[in-house]
């Protein structure tokens, strides 16, 4: 696991939210490898940081949790997405989007120039 | 609005602890499970697998600590933590906790009581309505400044002119018979006008207090009991209201009862309050008598404007009145000033305070000193936490966090202790002076006493906390690891400051053991003051003869000729005699002097005397040295020439060179009898051990009777064992006749003297605990310090040193305790003592022989608590002490 890129500070927040999005509820492990695969195996993810900042967005009720069986039917506590979740991602994700749209304006090689 | 709720389940996450430590760990153990499961499909052995998920994890205890972090208030949770932590360490050691814990608390008692005491008596407000608003008025004699009672004339002047007192309420102290009913007694009454309830704005328990006109020339009497009386006497009668009762051979009509807790601690206890009525010849009698006044300004005015403005009308009543009023003016205070000055309180306060906080610096000093040899023995602890990975700053917290628990426990019990410490107190006071006291002396160690021990006790323990949470933070992580030997040593700068609060300690103990002894010494003075008459044995008892059985100055000579006859005869009594102004009754007598032969002077320049009505065996009972002529004798009957004996002091002023015996005195302006002086006896004090002589006469009762008099009996043994005898005789000649007061002489001189005993004895207790403390204090030192130069010692043994030059190490160690103390101690002291420099009697507060007895005494309890580590440390054998590792 040599050079994996680190995940950026606050961004992992948005990809938890984009994973319950599209996964519907799912326990920890599974958040971090979808999280992994999404990224094509690039990131190295720290699964120390994750169970802080699952914490922190069930603290801000962006997501909800309770205990379940996993498809092994082994014992795991599965988070969802809630209503204040969804908004929370629609408005994470577009301010992502404007800031990668401005960022690759920046740095598209000279098409305003040609 | 995200931020708090996140906030708001961090807050909720402090409780419920347990609970979700086990729902996080579940959490990691499924994850784990979970990633090895994975990894197991991916073809790994199943040891390899949980390995490998475990690694990925990472540090599950800094998972976790992150989690927690998240999850509360950080501080919040270390807090919760050390205090769970400081707990455990406070209970490792209970020995020493208790100790500590004790030590603290005696020594916080002190403040609290100190506070308690302040707070009951002064701080509070008087329980009466806007108690800002109230003013004392009384008359101010010039140039003397002596305060007396305002003469009612200017009083109604004042009371009519004054625009700045919305109303002036006067009140005077007396004494009233009351009969019917089971017995015959005398009881405290208070004359005052009919506004003086309004005025302090306070109502009666039941019915009502006096209206307007109540204190009308002419009015059918009135009054208002107090709720003890109806009480004891009426036996909560609950048609008390409307009752008529019989006081000085008048019906009177109960019109109230006031409320228990009601008290004007001006005039002490009162059991009934009448009406007092001004009379016209009052308003236009410019020497007669007198009357105390209360105020309540009108509404915007300030005690200065009254006084101003009073001070102004008085100037204008001296210059239409110079005969009288030249000399006069007003004395305004606030009354809650007044009764203030009238406890006594006000100087010995911060004095109390400055050294009550001595005792809990000592207090604090020694367990911060222990504090801090367990903080080097902690040495190895700490550095342990620090690497792994505990700031500097969580273990400096902690060890505060520990201190202050120690504090507040101490603070909880040196509170509890305090309820003792106020009920001595109280105890302490003579009953009759209680009376004066706000709430008649109780102390209540109340919330506001609690929330002050806490906050003194916090403070404490954050200030002493900080020395050994320094250095126990500042150890070296490497070195003090590494030292295997298990043996802990203190730092030369922590020794240092170690040694400096011990000798901290032995200066605030010198300065509190002089202090001490200054008190110590002037009580002693004050009972070998002599009082010019014999206390010892003396039982004395008031009785007032009833205005119409005794109407005749030869019906009241013959009662107290026959009753001091009568008693004299009496078994277990040596002698008997009555007197109209008996020293320490707190009744005096006087009139003014005019010698015979000069001419009279002005009114406002007329010298007084006291006069003491008595009967001829006075001066042998009361032990009253005759100087020269003689005294009064049975012959000198109320046909015979008037004669009358002058004091020392009389004769000194009056008769400066000349002999007064056969010489002539009239007593009282419009008197014109002629008393012929026939002799000289001693001063007496009258009111105080330390008064200053005034001039007295003493004339017959066979002469000048009078129906208030003071009777005293000189008992052959306990003269409290005569009460009855004493009831027998008054009954065997007229059963109608209360008796009222009976007190011992000592008891009475007591009463005086009682506040200072009190207070004497509370130093002395203190200046005993902070010796035993600073004592504990420098064994600690120096028995630290000579156990960690075991070795040394050692060595120089070996090398030949005798056991008495290892003694003089120890002491000269000790040496440099004292001889540090000994300036900071005695310049405290020095203060001190000019703090208490008023209650001083017999003795300067710089008094050098105290100065150096306390040295002594201090340098010798120190050196006995050297003496312990000193023996230890010649007993040292060498060859042990060179192994000793």
């Amino acid at each position: 696991m040599g050079d994996k890129t680190e995940v950026w500070q606050g961004t992992l927040a948005l990809m938890v939210l984009k994973t319950l999005e599209t996964m519907g509820p799912l326990h920890g492990y599974g958040i971090a490898r979808r999280i992994e695969q999404t990224s094509g195996d690039a990131f190295a993810l720290n699964y120390g940081t994750l169970y802080p900042a699952l914490l922190k967005l069930e603290q801000e009720g962006s997501i909800a949790s309770e205990w379940g069986a996993s498809e092994n039917n082994r014992k795991a506590k599965y988070y969802r997405l809630t209503r204040a979740g969804r908004r929370e991602l629609a408005r994470a994700a577009a301010e992502w989007q404007q800031t990668t749209d401005i960022l690759a304006r920046f740095l598209s090689p000279g098409e305003e120039g040609a | 609005m995200k931020a708090l709720r996140r906030w708001i389940a961090r807050a909720s996450g402090l409780v419920g602890h347990p609970r979700r430590e086990r729902e996080l760990a579940d959490e990691i153990e499924s994850h784990l499970q979970l990633h090895t499961d994975d990894n197991i499909r991916r073809g790994m052995t199943p040891a390899e697998a949980r390995r490998q998920a475990v690694l990925d994890l990472g540090s599950t205890e800094a998972l976790k600590e992150a989690y927690r972090d998240q999850r509360g208030v950080p501080f919040a949770d270390h807090f919760l933590q050390d205090l769970k932590y400081a707990r455990r360490a406070l209970c490792r050691d209970p020995g020493f906790t208790a100790v500590a814990v004790l030590t603290i608390a005696f020594g916080i008692a002190g403040p609290v009581v100190t506070f308690t005491m302040t707070k009951a008596w002064i701080l509070d407000p008087l329980p009466f309505a806007d108690p800002d608003t109230l003013i004392d008025l009384r008359r101010l004699e010039m140039p003397s400044g002596d305060v007396r009672g305002l003469i009612r004339a200017d009083f109604l002047d004042l009371k009519r002119t004054t625009q700045t007192v919305r109303e002036l309420a006067g009140y005077g102290e007396s004494e009233v018979r009351i009969t019917g009913g089971d017995r015959a007694e005398r009881l405290r009454s208070a004359m005052v006008t009919a506004n003086f309830f309004d005025v302090l704005g306070v109502h009666a328990g039941r019915g009502r207090t006096f209206m307007s006109g109540d204190d009308k020339d002419g009015e059918p009497c009135v009054t208002v009991i107090s709720d003890a009386l109806w009480r004891d006497r009426f036996r909560l009668d609950s048609a008390i209201e409307g009752r008529t009762i019989r006081l000085d051979d008048r019906d009177c009509t109960v019109v109230g009862v006031m409320a228990p807790n009601f008290q004007f601690t001006l005039l002490g206890r009162v059991d009934v309050w009448q009406p007092l009525v001004l009379s016209p010849e009052d308003a236009v009698d410019r020497i007669g008598r007198g009357v105390r006044a209360v105020g309540r300004l009108a509404p915007g005015r300030t005690v200065d404007h009254a006084r101003d403005e009073l001070a102004r009308i008085a100037s204008d009543l001296a210059a239409a009145h110079p005969d009288t009023n030249k000399n006069r003016s007003v004395r305004v205070l606030r009354l809650a000033d007044e009764v203030r000055l009238h406890h006594d309180m006000g100087f010995i306060v911060p004095v109390l305070f400055a050294m009550v906080g001595c005792v809990l610096l000592i207090a604090c000093v020694n367990v911060t000193n222990v504090m801090l040899a367990r903080a080097s023995t902690r040495r190895r602890e700490m550095a342990v936490r620090l690497a792994l990975g505990a700031s500097r700053r969580r273990i400096v917290g902690q060890w505060l966090v520990e201190h202050v628990l120690l504090f507040v426990a101490a603070s909880l019990l040196g509170a509890g202790l305090a309820i003792y410490g106020a009920e001595w107190i109280t105890n302490s006071i003579p009953l009759e002076n209680r009376q004066y006291l706000r709430n008649f002396a109780q102390l209540t160690v109340g919330w506001g006493s609690l929330l002050f021990a806490l906050s003194v006790g916090t403070l404490c323990g954050v200030v002493f906390g900080w020395i050994p949470a320094w250095s126990g933070a500042h150890v070296n992580v490497n070195d003090d690891l590494r030292d295997s030997s298990g043996r802990t040593t203190m730092s030369r700068g922590m020794a240092r400051v170690r040694s400096t609060l011990v000798v901290a300690e032995v200066a605030l103990a010198l300065a509190l053991l002089i202090s001490a002894g200054l008190l110590v010494q002037t009580a002693r003075n004050l009972t070998k003051i002599d009082l010019g008459f014999e206390p010892a044995r003396l039982l004395t008892f008031r009785l007032a003869l009833d205005e119409a059985h005794y109407s005749t100055p030869a019906a009241v000579r013959t009662f107290y000729e026959r009753l001091v006859d009568d008693l004299a005869g009496r078994p277990g009594v040596t002698g008997a005699a009555a007197g109209s102004f008996v020293p320490f009754t707190g009744i005096d007598q006087g009139a003014e002097l005019f010698i015979d032969g000069s001419p009279d002077p002005k009114p406002s320049d007329t010298p007084g005397t006291a006069i003491d009505q008595v009967t001829p065996s006075y001066a042998d009972v009361m032990g009253v040295r005759v100087r020269q002529g003689r005294f009064l004798a049975a012959s000198d009957g109320p046909e015979a020439p008037k004669v009358v004996v002058v004091n020392d002091t009389l004769a000194a002023r009056h008769f400066p060179g000349r002999d007064p015996i056969g010489a002539r005195i009239r007593l009282g302006r419009d008197s014109t009898d002629l008393w012929t002086i026939v002799g000289i006896v001693g001063d007496v004090k009258n009111y105080e051990p330390t008064d200053r002589p005034e001039s007295q006469a003493y004339v017959s009762i066979a002469q000048r009777p009078r129906r208030l008099m003071t009777v005293i009996v000189r008992a052959t043994g306990d003269p409290e064992a005569l009460a009855s005898t004493i009831r027998g005789a008054v009954a065997s000649i007229d059963p109608a006749e209360p008796v009222s007061r009976i007190f011992t002489m000592e008891k009475m001189v007591n009463f005086v003297t009682g506040p200072f005993r009190t207070i004497s004895t509370f130093v002395t207790f203190f200046g005993v605990l902070t010796l035993l403390l600073s004592a504990v204090g420098v064994y600690g030192v120096i028995a630290y310090t000579f156990a960690q130069r075991t070795r040394e010692i050692g060595i120089r043994m070996a090398l030949g040193a005798r056991r008495l030059d290892v003694a003089a190490l120890v002491m000269k160690q000790l040496r440099q305790f004292l001889v540090a103390a000994i300036v900071p101690g005695i310049a405290l002291a020095w203060g001190l003592g000019h703090a208490l420099e008023a209650m001083l009697v017999g003795v300067t507060p710089t008094d050098s022989w105290i100065y150096i007895t306390m040295s002594a005494l201090l340098a010798a309890v120190a050196a006995l608590a050297a003496l312990v580590p000193a023996r230890r440390a010649t007993a040292i054998d060498p060859m042990t002490a060179l192994r000793y590792e």
